[in-house]
């Protein structure tokens, strides 16, 4: 079961934190990254800390940016200005250094391999990648079933998309950049792609920034949530935090045919209203939501967990950035 | 061995992740799924199965160990402790399911006698043969979005 794995255990914790100066360590770390294209703002100054070993959940609308951050992480794209570190580099001077230590998997389905098979493709990939495990990367091709003669131009989006899955994950790099991983899968790959991942994370430990708008599939995988919205970092917190802090609510104006009162500071999103009745959800304790409810002659009809899934959802959504 | 499936974690559920595992693991101890000496899925198959980060299978089992429910060997995986107290564990379980009964009544407005009968009433006319701490999950509200 573990004949593939570096460290079968991830220290919990004490991986992240640097054992010679006590600081805790970041696998990115970014201050100020701006990024334009033309006229058109795709980061307007964003500053992130990554934790070593954390997994982020990566959201926000299209154009909000994500695709840009990870690019100017890899050097892929230079920034206009601020600051970035990824692994403990600076991506512009040691980009190469970064790219070996991370397995990126990116948005578009690149089909530059021409008449070359998936094995071809996969081998050409492995000269370039220290680390690189042939054993793991059979096992990653027989858990995927790519069929290695294929030639890279007859495959179809899944089965390019499991491919570049198998170069992302087979050198264990210790940063993970997945942009859609489970885009154009099957719902049984993506099952089995979402397992592969989970199993590849408790082995290597690995950082990973986790871009999608399947936010359900991936929500129990984070521990972090990161929401771009407009180049900017809207929200960015620990995942459990996320879930102690939300709630959904239901409240129902006590006098009859009196609408519900106007949404206070605390609701995140109004998630629907009919007459007496309106549904938010709230970034509240629940004695905060009775306590407002009894000052405005309201009662609190339902009070229940929201997933993050729907936290992010209520984030991203219109109205949502009060 | 713990067969696969058996764990069920609820994203909608306001108990942190680990919670969910910790009082999954302890179900199955009280329903006899899991005995003494079984062994746990290791860590990388839990989340494999489950979809979960690392540290939260971690931190549930290292909790499950603290409180004395497994044990872990070095290098071969966390087992269900000989020395668990079954009739403990089993209050826990009931204590927290008639916690989590009595809240959701509240909301509804419903009183802790009213819900009683509404219990007996329920067994009786589902013929009552579940084990109520295997057959209950579903805990918190979900007729919101319904």
């Amino acid at each position: 079961m573990t004949q593939f794995s570096r460290n079968t255990e991830v220290q919990g914790g004490t991986l992240m934190v640097d054992p010679i100066t006590g600081n805790e360590r970041w696998a990115v770390h970014a201050r100020g990254l701006r990024k334009r294209y033309g006229k058109v703002v795709a980061l307007a100054g964003v500053d992130l800390a990554v934790p070593e070993g954390s997994v982020v959940l990566l959201a926000g609308p299209n154009g909000a940016g994500k695709t840009t951050l990870l690019k100017l992480l890899l050097d892929l794209l230079p920034p206009d200005g601020g600051e970035v570190e990824v692994l403990g580099r600076n991506p512009s001077h040691r980009g190469h250094e970064v790219r070996a230590g991370t397995g990126f998997l990116p948005e578009e389905v690149a089909f530059p391999f021409g008449r070359m098979s998936v094995q071809e493709m996969i081998g050409f990939h492995a000269r370039f990648r220290p680390g690189w495990d042939p054993e793991y990367a059979q096992y990653l091709a027989n858990q995927l079933e790519l069929r290695m003669d294929r030639p890279w131009k007859k495959l179809s989006k899944g089965e390019a998309r499991r491919a570049q899955l198998l170069t992302a994950l087979a050198h264990r790099p210790a940063l993970l950049l997945l942009d859609e991983p489970t885009d154009g899968l099957d719902p049984l790959v993506r099952e089995r792609v979402l397992a592969l991942l989970a199993e590849h994370l408790v082995e290597t430990g690995a950082t990973t920034l986790y871009c999608t708008h399947v936010l359900h599939e991936a929500q129990s995988l984070a521990d972090r949530l990161l929401i771009l919205r407009a180049g900017s970092v809207q929200v960015d917190e620990g995942i459990e935090e996320l879930r102690q802090t939300h709630r959904r609510v239901r409240i129902r104006s006590r006098a009859p045919d009196t609408p519900a009162p106007p949404a206070p500071a605390f609701v995140v999103r109004e998630e629907g209203r009919s007459g007496e009745e309106v549904r938010w959800v709230v970034r509240a304790s629940e004695a905060d939501v009775r306590g407002w409810a009894e000052e405005h002659a309201c009662d609190v009809a339902h009070v229940e967990g929201v997933s993050v899934a729907d936290t992010a959802l209520a984030y991203l959504t219109d109205g949502g950035d009060r | 061995m713990a067969t696969p499936g058996r764990f069920r974690i609820d994203p909608d559920d306001p108990r942190p992740l680990y919670v969910q595992i910790m009082d999954e693991v302890r179900r199955a101890v009280v329903g006899g799924a899991l005995r003494s000496d079984d062994a746990m899925p290791s860590v990388r198959e839990l989340a494999g199965e489950l979809r979960l980060n690392p540290n939260t299978v971690q931190q549930a089992y290292r909790e499950l160990e603290r409180e004395g429910t497994l044990y872990i060997l070095r290098g071969r995986g966390s087992f269900v402790a000989p020395t668990v107290d079954r009739g403990a564990l089993r209050g826990e379980v009931l204590r927290d399911l008639a916690e989590r009964a009595l809240e959701e009544a509240a909301r509804a407005g419903v009183s802790p006698e009213e819900l009683e009968r509404a219990i007996r009433d329920a067994a009786q006319g589902s013929g009552g043969g579940d084990d109520p701490v295997q057959s209950q999950h579903r805990s918190s509200g979900r007729d919101v979005d319904g």
